[in-house]
């Protein structure tokens, strides 16, 4: 199959190399120019204005005492060079869409450089991605994740264009004679108008280089209706063809058929390990503090290592270098602080965020009732925060420093209380259970520049993701003048991972035609995996005591397993220019894993090849080799915290992924962009639970503290995965109407040996068609309305079909039995929900405002979340099938204030 | 007044989300369902019976009209009907090691058939001479619990298709005066690796020797205990039903094992029910069988 692909990708390269080849030579342009007696500079600048050419040269190479005339209608460019240069020493050639004119016994004109910062004027806040070029040319770069650009051309005088979406264009003629260090500020639009819709060769030339990735910035995380009026970042990838989620935003990101674990999820380059709070609604990214996000599904750039699937790069800010800023927002869930600003003007910034649920009160008094009712006592309480800090600091002028500290936690807790009496004897019941996760991650990030070329990124930073879960339930019998007999069952699951990493990149940018990245890192991770089981048979029973959710004296009870792993990471990565229709990123990524004796050495080559068709359409075929050492284990395939994430090890090695896609991107005007994407994706040494077989069933979490998760590897079974699918989205990114609407087309199974006897199934998360549709329209009047539609056809599940009554060897009689022919042998219901919102925006003397309502599930779509066989309690032999649903119809709204 | 604003706001946010509703069962073609487990020197029976939809009441119905027969090299065994125990069976004796056929035709659903192989005999599963660890707790409001343990040794070659094993254990009591036998309760094989599945009556065990990483023998240390909630005056004795089970007996009894344990969590797909019956669903299965009684020390 892979061959046919790469066949096929090969027919279609040929057919575009041909094609590109007719494209018109500038020098085939037929102009008309009559000049008599003009110096060589004043023909040259005639020559240009009539042929709409760029001509670089240097004045003291062309003759300096000699006129020239040239009197000619209609002739080809080329034609007209001979005659300027035929009693010259000097000679042209083609650059891009430039012409420069040189000598050719001297020796090279020394290139020059044009490196520094694209920044934000009014908050110096660094621009990632924006376009930087020179007009007419193709030459032209992006600035890289912390704003730096560095361009090296011939000198000469060049009209210099920066753009990036959502601000208006920089314009400048610039002569270069000798390296420049130019920090370039945009200014932000301040209306639709403002933005100017870029159209010039360089933009024409980059159709298609990034189509394979989708990147949003802060302007676009509002254009989502939002649940309880929590704007999420994640809910906009969730809605991109490809990715799918579970039931109304449960079950995390599924991207092309993988398992959540194979994305990498990333906060400013470090890994999360668990992006979500409250079990997949919503993401820990506060909205506040990104800058941007960029998910990509193919074409991985050899920088990112450790995928199978997705890489989710968000990146955060820097905070306001010139004035304090702040902001306060609130939803119908959590309260939202930002403060940011200046430490020393134009030289460092800080920014602080903090966000927290507050409905925790209104949880406890309800539920403190509704127990109540059943004559119990306690309650229920459930709440979650994050807080990001961030400072970062100029030291000299090639140097800046960046410390930033990341905290996220949610924390649940259900305790209740119930006395009853039989007689003389009173019978006490106490329930608790704890459920505790989150992620801290810490970072000190050197950028520093070598030379106007080559830009060097130095991070060293920690992360600690921790899951407890502990129940414990205690049943006590007292009668009249004894001693009362306790019984009582204690639960505890606990997954921590502590990462410390260390990395550096370097950016190195030769030509224009040319960009090199190479980097190395070192990760050291430790694993402590944990589960823990007490009653009062068990040894030690009465020696602990349980305080917030923890075993107080744990360590005396049992010695947690730690796992240690190193991971070093070597990579190298080239963007080049081949032609001025083919670009070309090729790169090889390379790590090696140790743990527990056993190392792995994996090679992962990465290549995408662009052909640019025309200004509006370009063709692009990537190649992707992915290795990733750490699984996600499932035990509920909800993507929940108590997931559990493991090394490879010796009987299980690495996931491998190869995927090859192929793609079309095409601009159709008017902003409107099309893009249409296949791919094919072969998974190897998948990790799933063999039948049955999870950490916390089948009896074997109790009964004096057996650790389980010691022997993981004995409960696992490997397995292969195949996804397929072809992607469609229409899409439009500028004018009042923003947005997208998309349809995928796919299919994505699992085969384990152990699992469904061996037989392949389709993947959970397998919808084979989805539509998607994202909208943004302004009203006028600083109003925007808000429209976000799902539908996608239904996920397979397992279903009993028939029932019968057997023995079993060891029982005393006839058992009832259920027959479910083969895992997911069933789908549910299509799933589809429309939610609106409108957004109202206001200026004020004092900053400004933004206030939204909306409305979610708006026709009040019922969909499945899982679905439950169920005795009738009249006639037990006699089943029902029960659906779950989650989400009815719901108001939403929120209100913010920048100040 | 503020429970109704608390309850209100709760409703807006999240709490009064989660809903119920009935969904209809899915249609699917009803098969046939075979039952026979078979071993050495007994008769071959084989139920045949058609299994009812989940909304209907009652479990099954079974085929009294169907034609059956077995098939071993050289011989074939045509079964007859009893409809006193509803299944249909054979004059003569399973022998073992043998390679059967099945065949069963029912003028409404077809043709159904299996094959299967009975493995060797299990000799050589040895099992300790002495319980163990026998520890009495007697407490006036709980009645007695007693816990011991028992060794066994199996062994179990990596590969070997015949080295899967069904084991029960029986104890036999005296309890006010009066001597009875009934399951025990296994509480823990000393193992936590998978290919020693304790099944979920608690009162046996499956072990799939073909999952043995190691490939040595397996040494079991069953715990199990015994409670009654009034005195026990002794235990007697612990009686073994060693079997040594075909591949598909293990697969099918670890499914029917696994889908009970598992029965009830909305948030895990039920494992699948393991057949060997082309056309239908069920077990055509064989095994050979060793019986055997230990006594317990004084305790």
């Amino acid at each position: 199959m892979y061959k046919r692909i790469l066949q096929g990708s090969i027919l279609i390269l040929v057919f575009v190399l041909a094609f590109s080849c007719t494209a018109q030579n500038i020098l085939d342009k037929k102009i008309l120019i009559n000049v008599e007696n003009v110096s060589y500079k004043q023909a040259i600048k005639i020559i240009a204005e009539a042929s709409n050419v760029e001509f670089a040269y240097n004045d003291d190479a062309l003759p300096q005492n000699k006129t020239i005339t040239l009197q000619f209608s209609q002739i080809r460019l080329r034609h007209v060079l001979y005659y300027l240069l035929e009693d010259t020493p000097l000679s042209y050639r083609i650059i891009g869409d430039q012409i420069v004119i040189y000598r050719p016994d001297d020796p090279q004109p020394k290139k020059i450089t044009l490196s520094g910062y694209i920044l934000d004027s009014l908050s110096g806040e660094k621009i990632i991605g924006a376009n930087i070029y020179f007009v007419g040319t193709n030459l032209g770069t992006t600035t890289n994740l912390y704003g730096f650009y560095s361009l090296t051309v011939n000198p000469g005088e060049w009209a210099l264009n920066v753009s990036y979406l959502g601000y208006k264009k920089f314009q400048q003629r610039i002569s270069l004679d000798q390296d420049l260090r130019k920090n370039i500020f945009l200014s932000p639009a301040l209306d639709l108008d403002e933005v100017d819709v870029v159209a010039d060769n360089y933009y024409e030339h980059q159709v298609g280089v990034n189509a394979a990735r989708e990147s949003f910035v802060s302007r676009d995380f509002e254009m989502i209706p939002a649940v309880a009026g929590e704007s999420d970042i994640i809910k906009l990838t969730q809605n991109l063809p490809g990715v799918q989620s579970g039931t109304d935003g449960l079950g995390g990101l599924h991207v092309r058929g993988g398992d959540p674990g194979q994305n990498l999820v990333m906060l400013d380059g470090v890994k999360v390990y668990n992006p979500f709070h409250t079990a997949g609604f919503f993401s820990v990214y506060n909205p506040s503090v990104v800058k941007s996000i960029t998910l990509y599904k193919s074409a991985f750039p050899a920088r990112f290592s450790g995928l199978g699937s997705s890489v989710l790069d968000v990146r955060t800010k820097d905070g306001n270098n010139q004035v304090l800023k702040a902001e306060a927002g609130i939803s119908l869930l959590a309260l939202n602080l930002s403060l940011e600003g200046p430490i020393q003007k134009d030289k460092s910034s800080f920014i602080i965020t903090a966000r927290r649920t507050y409905i925790d009160p209104w949880v406890r008094a309800i539920t403190r009732y509704l127990n109540q009712r059943e004559n119990k006592k306690g309650y229920a309480d459930y709440y979650f925060f994050d807080i990001n800090a961030k400072a970062n600091f100029n030291i000299g002028k090639n140097d800046k420093l960046y410390f930033s500290w990341y905290e996220g936690q949610d924390k649940f807790e259900d305790q209740s209380s119930k006395e009853s009496e039989f007689g003389l004897l009173t019978l006490t019941n106490n329930k608790d259970n704890y459920l505790k996760w989150g992620n801290d991650i810490g970072t000190v990030r050197w950028n520093h520049l070598v030379n106007n070329k080559l830009f060097a990124n130095t991070t060293l930073n920690y992360s600690n993701f921790v899951y407890n879960s502990l129940s414990f339930t205690e049943d006590i019998q007292k009668a009249p003048d004894q001693k009362p007999d306790k019984t009582f069952n204690l639960g505890l699951f606990r997954s921590k991972i502590q990462d410390i990493s260390l990395k550096t990149d370097f950016d190195f940018n030769p030509t224009p035609a040319q960009k090199f990245k190479a980097g190395f890192g070192i990760t050291y991770h430790r694993f402590q995996p944990l589960v823990f089981g007490l009653d009062e048979n068990s040894p030690h029973s009465s020696d602990f005591t349980i305080l917030n959710g923890e075993v107080n004296n744990l360590d005396t009870l049992i010695r947690g397993e730690n796992i240690d792993a190193i991971e070093t990471n070597i990579y190298i990565e080239d963007e080049i220019n081949l032609t001025d229709n083919i670009l070309l990123n090729l790169g090889l990524n390379t790590t090696f894993f140790g743990v527990q004796g056993t190392t792995y050495l994996t090679m992962q080559p990465r290549l995408n090849i662009n052909f640019i068709v025309n200004k509006n359409v370009s063709l692009y075929i990537a190649y992707d080799d992915l290795s990733q050492n750490l699984h996600l284990l499932s035990n509920a395939g909800f993507n929940l915290p108590n997931d559990l994430w493991i090394p490879a090890t010796s009987t299980i090695g690495p996931l491998k992924v190869i995927q090859t896609s192929l793609g079309v991107h095409s601009r159709l005007g008017k902003g409107f962009e099309l893009k249409i994407e296949g791919y094919y994706k072969q998974m190897e040494n998948l990790v799933s639970f063999e039948e049955g077989a999870s950490f916390i069933s089948n009896g074997n979490f109790l009964n004096g503290g057996l650790l389980d998760a010691r022997n993981w590897e004995d409960k696992i079974s490997k397995g292969e995965g195949n996804s397929k699918g072809i992607e469609f989205t229409l899409k439009r990114t500028t004018g009042n109407f923003r947005g997208w609407i998309a349809y995928t087309y796919a299919s994505s199974d699992r085969q384990f040996d152990k699992v469904n006897f061996g037989k392949i199934f389709p993947y959970r998360y397998d919808r084979k068609s989805t539509i998607n549709l994202v909208g943004s329209y302004n009203l006028g009047r600083n109003v925007e309305f808000l429209v976000n539609f799902y539908y996608g056809t239904g996920q397979p599940y397992s279903i009993a079909s028939s029932k019968y009554i057997t023995e079993i060897p060891g029982e005393t009689g006839p058992v009832e039995i259920l027959n479910w022919p083969a895992t997911n042998n069933s789908r549910l219901d299509p799933y589809h929900r429309l939610d609106l919102g409108v957004n109202f925006r206001s200026k004020r003397s004092w900053g400004s405002e933004l206030f939204y309502i909306g409305l979610i599930n708006v026709y009040d779509r019922r969909n499945t979340l899982y679905v439950q066989l169920v005795e009738n309690p009249d006639n037990p032999s006699e089943k029902k099938f029960v659906k779950t649903t989650l989400l009815p119809i719901l108001p939403s709204f929120s209100y913010k204030a920048n100040f | 007044m503020k429970y109704w604003i608390y309850g209100l706001l709760l409703i807006f946010v999240f709490n009064a989300c989660e809903t119920n509703e009935e969904v209809a069962f899915p249609v699917e073609p009803k098969k046939l369902v075979i039952e026979s487990v078979f071993f050495t020197n007994d008769s071959f029976k084989v139920k045949v019976f058609l299994p009812k939809g989940l909304g209907e009441t009652g479990n099954y119905e079974y085929r009294n009209n169907c034609k059956v027969e077995i098939q071993s090299p050289g011989k074939t065994f045509n079964l007859n009907y009893d409809p006193n125990r509803n299944f249909y069976y054979s004059a003569s004796a399973v022998m073992k090691a043998t390679l059967y056929k099945l065949r069963v035709e029912d003028p409404d659903y077809g043709v159904l058939t299996s094959d299967e192989i009975i493995p060797i005999s299990p000799g050589d599963i040895t099992v300790s001479n002495q319980i163990s660890n026998v520890i009495r707790k007697d407490t006036t409001s709980k009645g007695v619990l007693i816990n011991y343990d028992v060794k066994l040794d199996i062994p179990v070659t990596n590969g070997i298709s015949s080295a899967f094993y069904n084991i029960t254990l029986k104890e036999k009591i005296k309890h006010n005066g009066v001597i009875t036998e009934r399951p025990v309760e296994i509480s823990s094989t000393g193992q936590s690796s998978s290919f020693v599945q304790v099944m979920y009556h608690k009162s046996g065990i499956l072990i799939d020797g073909k999952s043995n990483s190691n490939g040595s023998i397996l040494d079991l240390k069953l715990t199990c205990s015994t409670y009654e909630d009034s005195p026990i005056d002794s235990l007697i004795s612990v009686a073994f039903d060693l079997r040594n089970v075909s591949e598909n007996y293990y697969n099918y009894y670890n499914s029917v094992n696994q889908q009970i344990l598992q029965a009830g969590n909305p948030l895990e797909s039920p494992p699948p029910l393991f057949t060997n019956i082309k056309n239908g669903y069920g077990i055509f299965a064989g095994y050979t069988s060793n019986k055997l009684s230990i006594s317990f020390p004084k305790h």
